[in-house]
């Protein structure tokens, strides 16, 4: 009866049932005490600014155009990566939890890729792929899919033996099985393998992005890796008289497929 | 009470299951041990037999090798309709003693029914078994519900039901009633006798409980030592249907019940 009277209503309201308002509430409270005890001079965090000039300069930034672009861009990295890491790493748990012969073989070898921090391989996938939208996707799918193959694996491999007896007692083929008992059992396993990946994935995304987007570093990767066939080089750019003409050509090199 | 005896050779040709030579053993090298040995026995069309026997001795292993489960030593001659077993053999279904991790938790109790017919049957006769079987172990009214939402006593009705829908020749079932209260115990051993009256299925039942084995079979085959062999084999010869009451008071039943008390504590005591 409850679900019917939950399914009339729209779905704003729904929404807005959903909200957390002590948790939300408790939040904005603490933004205020911390802005309160800064005016006040309670509290002196020297590098840190206050609440207030945070939102005002992300006002700016919106309002110059410079901020959703950036936004949009982590986002659609952060999210393909994901999506492509979370694939891969679905169908190599699932092999590696179904079939014993394949396990025992690679087990060690994923054990030993999966400890390798994975921002150690930035500078690898620079050097192989530049700053470009494929570096930064391939550092999130090749560190994203450990979460996901890991929690596959472990899904499949602790289904209850009941349920595999139960498999076999009724007849089930060997497809029929995976699809009706082991996968879903698993499910569970593999969702928090897949939360987990979607924030490892923001991380990497923002990682990768650091040296190209912060204009000092970049031009120092850049000078020392660019190559001569692209036709905007840091070097000629430092030539040129006005400093903004120059960052404007470097963020958008006519080989880049980068948005932003 | 007659006792019977099995020709330890030769496969007895009017058996669903026969067994001779049995033995089967686990694990390796210097912690190999037998669990099972010399165990001949056969399985007879429409009889209701009791596998009893306390923990440890190899009841469940017997069971799960008779369903396919399991492979046992070489030398087992182990047959299904006159055809050695490989495999699970078809209208055999074994009914777990864990129903909690033998139930589908995601699908809903009509769904579970529907696990083992949905591939070989049409839409409406998957519905149409699955009402009917829910009907006859008295969940017709469940069919929407999940098995989070049934007791005990509902879940192992429900694994019943899910068995039953293959229109099983055999039902193999592992202590099913083992961890259900004394009450419930009582009114699932009085359905599954009235299930299998109705239905002609042939149930072979294992349990540690004299008692239940003495009041749901027509035949019941003792188990004990180690490893695991046959120390008694005994017809119950009483009156059907059952009674809770007055099928215990029965001589018959007490002087069953006495005897294979006796067998049991002597064996272990010796």
């Amino acid at each position: 009866m409850t679900t019917q009277a939950q399914r009339a209503r729209p779905l704003g309201p729904r929404l807005l049932a959903k909200i957390n308002l002590p948790g939300v509430t408790f939040l904005i409270v603490l933004f205020a005490v911390w802005e309160a005890a800064d005016r006040a001079g309670l509290i002196d965090l020297m590098f840190l600014p206050r609440p207030s000039e945070i939102l005002s300069a992300g006002a700016t930034l919106i309002a110059q155009n410079a901020f959703l672009p950036t936004v949009g861009h982590t986002v659609s990295v952060t999210l393909t990566g994901w999506a492509i890491a979370s694939c891969s790493g679905l169908m190599i748990g699932f092999a590696l939890g179904m079939s014993r012969r394949v396990w025992v073989y690679s087990m060690s070898t994923i054990e030993l890729f999966r400890a390798l921090p994975s921002v150690v391989l930035l500078p690898i996938a620079v050097l192989v792929f530049g700053f470009s939208v494929q570096m930064e996707l391939v550092l999130v799918i090749v560190s994203a899919q450990w979460p996901v193959m890991v929690s596959a694996v472990d899904g499949v491999r602790l289904v209850p033996q009941g349920l595999r007896d139960t498999a076999t007692t009724l007849r089930l083929g060997r497809l029929e099985t995976a699809r009706k008992i082991i996968l879903p059992a698993a499910l569970p396993k593999v969702l928090v393998g897949l939360r987990l990946s979607l924030a490892l994935s923001l991380i990497l995304t923002v990682a990768a992005e650091m040296p190209r987007r912060c204009s000092v570093t970049r031009r120092a990767w850049a000078t020392r890796w660019s190559r001569p066939r692209k036709r905007c080089r840091p070097t000629r750019c430092s030539s040129t008289s006005s400093p903004s003409g120059c960052s404007a050509c470097c963020s958008t090199p006519p080989s880049s497929s980068s948005p932003g | 009470m007659s006792e019977i005896t099995v020709d330890p050779v030769t496969p007895a040709t009017d058996a669903i299951f026969s067994c001779r030579n049995l033995a089967i053993e686990f694990g390796h090298g210097a912690h190999r041990r037998r669990i099972l040995q010399d165990v001949n026995f056969d399985v007879h069309q429409g009889e209701f037999l009791a596998l009893l026997g306390t923990s440890g001795v190899g009841k469940t292993t017997l069971l799960r090798i008779l369903g396919g489960l399991l492979a046992p030593s070489e030398g087992t001659q182990i047959h299904f309709d006159g055809a050695p077993i490989d495999g699970p053999p078809r209208g055999v279904i074994m009914v777990f003693q864990d129903y909690a991790s033998s139930l589908l938790t995601w699908r809903t109790v009509g769904r579970n029914v529907a696990l083992g017919i949905e591939n070989s049957l049409s839409k409406a006769e998957v519905a149409q078994r699955t009402r009917e079987v829910l009907d006859m172990v008295g969940l017709g009214d469940r069919i929407d519900d999940y098995p989070a939402q049934l007791s005990g006593g509902m879940q192992q009705r429900l694994q019943l039901a899910r068995a039953l829908a293959m229109r099983p020749r055999v039902l193999l079932m592992d202590e099913p009633f083992g961890a259900l209260d004394a009450m419930t115990k009582a009114n699932l051993q009085d359905e599954l006798l009235r299930i299998q009256r109705r239905t002609g299925t042939t149930v072979v039942f294992i349990t540690h409980d004299i008692e239940e084995a003495v009041y749901v079979s027509s035949r019941v085959i003792v188990l004990s030592g180690s490893p695991g062999r046959i120390l008694l084999e005994r017809d119950v010869d009483l009156p059907s249907p059952r009674n809770q009451v007055t099928t215990k008071e029965h001589p018959e039943y007490l002087r069953l019940r006495h005897e294979i008390y006796d067998a049991v504590s002597d064996h272990v005591n010796s």
